[in-house]
């Protein structure tokens, strides 16, 4: 090991051992826990969690609750979605600096321009989250921030000059990183009650691990820098997201209608539990849960 | 000069760092992701019965502390080790974060936190390299390229 990965290690590892122990002085387990608010905002931040039923969750790991987790059509529909994503996102980390020093820049300059579309990606992120939490839009949001990539891959793939590479760079870049954090939101909006969100959120990650396992190995160094096969392989794995995205979209609808239709059949055997102890029983299937679209 | 490749590595992801580290893919693979998305499930689902409170600074804190005793290894047993126990402390950290901000906010609220949470992460990685590219940047300031140990890999000296 070189000089300069044991200090980068050793920087890394006293940042990471500061940050946790201030973590552990200030990081509240609930909005009642936290310090600086006074006991009239913090019931205020408990109230407007009550609103949809997570403030009253029990804490309880509930076995039975993790199995009903994968049995949800819609859990596995994004978690494929997720896997596709991840398998790009992770992907780009040897793409980008490749497909830039295939310009033919000096370092420095090379470095330079791997800046402009994630800075781009960054404020996209942010601002396509705005949206899609305002107009509870997360399936849209995905469909569009994915089709960006869809349209970045193929002129990627279509391109002849350095320029168009450059643009169809800064396009799939935008579009992998801002669908990102939607699928992620998606699937533990839909989710309750808390064991079926941990392990839905669990899994959405893990699966975007094993994208990201899968895409060291579509990156070969003698396809560089036109990585035809990897652009070929993202322009697919991209088009199934949009697919996914409508599966999962057109699948939610239909459950919220049948919520309406069918309130009685669902809580059929519930009556006499309170409102809560429904919810704990049904999670996210109670007819009250409407799941964002 | 800086050595752009370890500058990516950096800030980039962990298997190109560990290809830097001379980890075969498999050993690379099987020894950080294995233990690193076992714990995604594990740590999700204890998530509430520790409290986020004191588990989440836990992982950090153990994670940091072996990624401390990281820089001192000499061996390569040594290293796996670390890697293997940097992957299982810090693999319930992403889930675990999203598991908790959505236990403070409501769904529609949830997605901008999320996605700055994971710029943040990007930008991390982007100070990773940067921080590779200050410590390469002093060592030629002061002239010490003597006391380097050993190279990994001679294709990293540009």
């Amino acid at each position: 090991m070189t000089n300069h990965l044991q200090w980068i290690f050793l920087l890394e590892g006293v940042f990471t051992i500061v940050f946790a122990l201030f973590s552990l002085w200030v990081l509240p387990n609930t909005p009642l826990d936290v310090k600086n608010l006074s006991q009239s905002e913090r019931e205020y931040c408990q109230h407007r969690l009550e609103l949809d039923a997570k403030g009253s969750e029990s804490t309880k790991i509930i076995p039975k609750d993790i199995l009903g987790a994968l049995r949800d059509l819609s859990l596995w529909i994004l978690v494929l979605t997720l896997f596709c994503n991840g398998a790009s996102l992770f992907g780009l980390a040897y793409f980008v600096p490749s497909i830039v020093a295939g310009f033919g820049y000096s370092a420095n300059k090379t470095q330079l321009y791997t800046v402009p579309p994630f800075a781009i990606a960054f404020v996209a992120t942010i601002i396509s989250a705005l949206i899609a939490d305002k107009y509870k839009a997360r399936g849209a949001m995905a469909f569009v921030a994915t089709s960006l990539s869809v349209a970045g891959f193929t002129v990627f793939y279509t391109s002849k000059t350095v320029a168009a590479r450059y643009v169809s760079l800064n396009m799939l870049i935008t579009g992998v990183y801002a669908t990102a954090p939607c699928l992620i939101t998606w699937l533990s909006n839909n989710s309750a009650a808390h064991t079926r969100r941990a392990t839905a959120v669990a899994l959405g990650f893990m699966s975007t691990n094993l994208g990201g396992i899968v895409s060291t190995w579509i990156y070969p160094k003698s396809a560089a820098p036109k990585y035809r096969f990897a652009a070929k392989f993202n322009l697919a794995l991209n088009c199934f997201m949009l697919l996914g995205v409508v599966a999962n979209v057109v699948l939610l609808r239909w459950r919220n209608r049948e919520k309406v239709e069918k309130r009685e059949e669902i809580l059929a055997g519930l009556e006499d539990l309170d409102a809560h102890e429904q919810y704990e029983v049904l999670g996210d299937s109670h007819p009250d849960f409407k799941y964002t679209l | 000069m800086l050595s752009i490749k370890l500058v990516c590595a950096l800030a980039s992801n962990s298997i190109s760092l560990l290809k830097l580290l001379k980890l075969t893919h498999f050993t690379a693979i099987t020894v950080t992701y294995i233990p690193y998305m076992a714990a995604e499930l594990l740590s999700n689902l204890m998530l509430k019965k520790i409290g986020p409170r004191l588990q989440l600074p836990i992982m950090m804190l153990l994670w940091g502390l072996v990624s401390t005793c990281q820089s001192q290894v000499k061996s390569y047993s040594g290293l796996l080790a670390c890697r293997f126990f940097i992957g299982l402390f810090e693999g319930g950290l992403f889930p675990g974060l999203v598991l908790y901000l959505s236990g403070f906010y409501r769904p529609h609220e949830l997605q901008i936190r999320v996605g700055l949470f994971f710029c943040a992460a990007a930008l991390s990685s982007a100070f990773s390299g940067l921080l590779a590219a200050a410590i390469e940047l002093m060592e030629g300031m002061r002239g010490m390229h003597g006391w380097q140990v050993r190279k990994i890999d001679p294709r990293i000296q540009s």
